[in-house]
């Protein structure tokens, strides 16, 4: 018999999804060939001791996913983007927010996360830098002066990099700024993109003509092209892009309405 | 050889959506209202699953690791559905509704004095006690699902059931007081 006056027991009993009725459930064919048509990540051993919300990478999935709509909702230039993504530390698996951009900018934007407690309590907000993020959008990550956070993470940075602290040695000459190839995955992104979003059923093989004559086009031709698995229920191409691999995938999707 | 990894994670990936593909449902369905943001969830999580295949721990301990994504997919869905009531509320200048399914369900008189109740607790003492209470995780696989340590698991648990009981008797003791004022107004006679 239930003893109904412990609290857990009550809540047990309000169970929305009873343990009976997952038994009944089957699984959903179509979704595991959606899913199984996205490329994989290869085995990371320091993940695993990795912790947080890891954010960014639900986000690749869901962009993934979505496809052209989700992308469609990120598109915009990065040097004026529509949204940012804060991160609490300097790693893409770290806590991070995707906010609106504020009038003064993703770093301005990132910093009031900051100065308002979201990553926990400062004495004074972080030096920020934004980096361009696979999916596209930008992202703001601290930084301590003088580290080149975007490319040890393997991403474009936005603008130039945080000035060295006056009390270190003078460093080696910095590389030359990477604004130009910033500039060309910007042109590539919107040249692909304003030809996909103009079809609601883009064909692969029409989709790796275009993404390959665009990378050309924008000086980008070491990148690769990768083509999901296509099928009847999803014979439609959507993109994501991954600039750290140099890679555009053309995922399976259904047509847009 | 690429086709023979490929292969055996296809084999593996479809044994842990067969088996699991019911629990990780029934776990976003018991959190969310809306039935869609339950399937986006779901989705989330096995191709969260799917890309990181190498990291999902072997037998029993792959289900934990499942709800354990899915929490954490769950949350920054919540995120981002708060953020766009928020914007919603201000522009119509009203408060935002919650996005929880405590704040939905409106059922019996037992059935909403727990659930206001539970609405009432932390984030964290509510995921606690439905991990144990409709999940059935012993505290092994709840630690696993939250990130902390079993011992950890057995103290929090043991406070949140405290918590969700003292907050269950202010409510019945305020449904109480509402349901004799009513009476005292005529309303119930």
């Amino acid at each position: 018999m239930i003893e109904m006056s412990d609290p857990l027991e009550r809540l047990r009993a309000l169970n929305p999804v009873p343990a009976a009725e997952v038994a009944l459930s089957t699984p959903d064919p179509a979704l595991f060939d959606r899913i199984t048509s996205l490329p994989r990540v290869p085995a990371d051993p320091l993940r695993r001791r990795r912790r947080g919300r890891r954010l960014v990478p639900a986000l690749v999935v869901t962009s993934l996913l979505g496809g052209a709509a989700a992308f469609g909702l990120l598109r915009g230039d990065v040097s004026r983007p529509e949204t940012v993504l804060c991160f609490q530390g300097p790693d893409l698996t770290a806590d991070a927010d995707a906010v609106g951009v504020q009038a003064d900018g993703s770093i301005e934007t990132c910093a009031g996360l900051w100065r308002r407690g979201v990553f926990g309590e400062v004495s004074e907000v972080p030096p920020l830098v934004e980096c361009v993020l696979p999916s596209g959008v930008a992202g703001v990550f601290p930084a301590a002066p003088g580290t080149d956070v975007c490319t040890a993470l393997n991403l474009v940075p936005v603008g130039p990099p945080l000035p060295a602290s006056t009390t270190t040695a003078p460093s080696a000459p910095a590389p030359p700024p990477p604004a130009d190839v910033n500039a060309r995955i910007l042109g590539f992104r919107d040249a692909v993109l304003a030809q996909f979003l103009d079809t609601p059923c883009m064909a692969p093989a029409a989709g790796v003509d275009i993404v390959r004559r665009e990378l050309d086009r924008a000086g980008l031709g070491d990148w690769t092209v990768v083509s999901g698995a296509f099928s009847a229920d999803r014979p439609c191409a959507t993109l994501s892009l991954h600039s750290p691999e140099r890679q555009v995938i053309l995922v399976p999707s259904t047509p847009r309405r | 050889m690429e086709d023979e990894e490929r292969h055996r994670a296809l084999r593996r990936f479809q044994t842990l959506y067969d088996a699991h593909h019911g629990a990780v449902v029934a776990y976003a369905r018991r959190r969310t209202t809306d039935p869609t943001d339950a399937q986006d969830v779901v989705a989330d999580t096995f191709a969260i699953a799917w890309r990181r295949l190498s990291e999902v721990p072997e037998g029993e301990a792959a289900l934990p690791w499942l709800y354990g994504v899915a929490r954490r997919v769950l949350a920054n869905q919540r995120r981002g559905n708060q953020r766009r009531a928020d914007l919603s509320a201000r522009l119509r200048s009203q408060a935002p509704a919650g996005a929880d399914l405590e704040s939905h369900v409106v059922a019996g008189d037992d059935r909403r004095i727990v659930i206001a109740a539970l609405s009432r607790l932390r984030p964290a003492d509510r995921e606690i006690l439905r991990l144990a209470a409709w999940e059935e995780l012993p505290h092994r696989d709840i630690a696993a699902v939250v990130g902390c340590s079993e011992s950890s698991v057995a103290v929090r648990l043991h406070r949140a059931r405290t918590r969700l009981g003292r907050e269950i008797r202010k409510e019945e003791g305020r449904v109480g007081h509402e349901t004799s004022g009513r009476r005292a107004e005529g309303h119930d006679t």
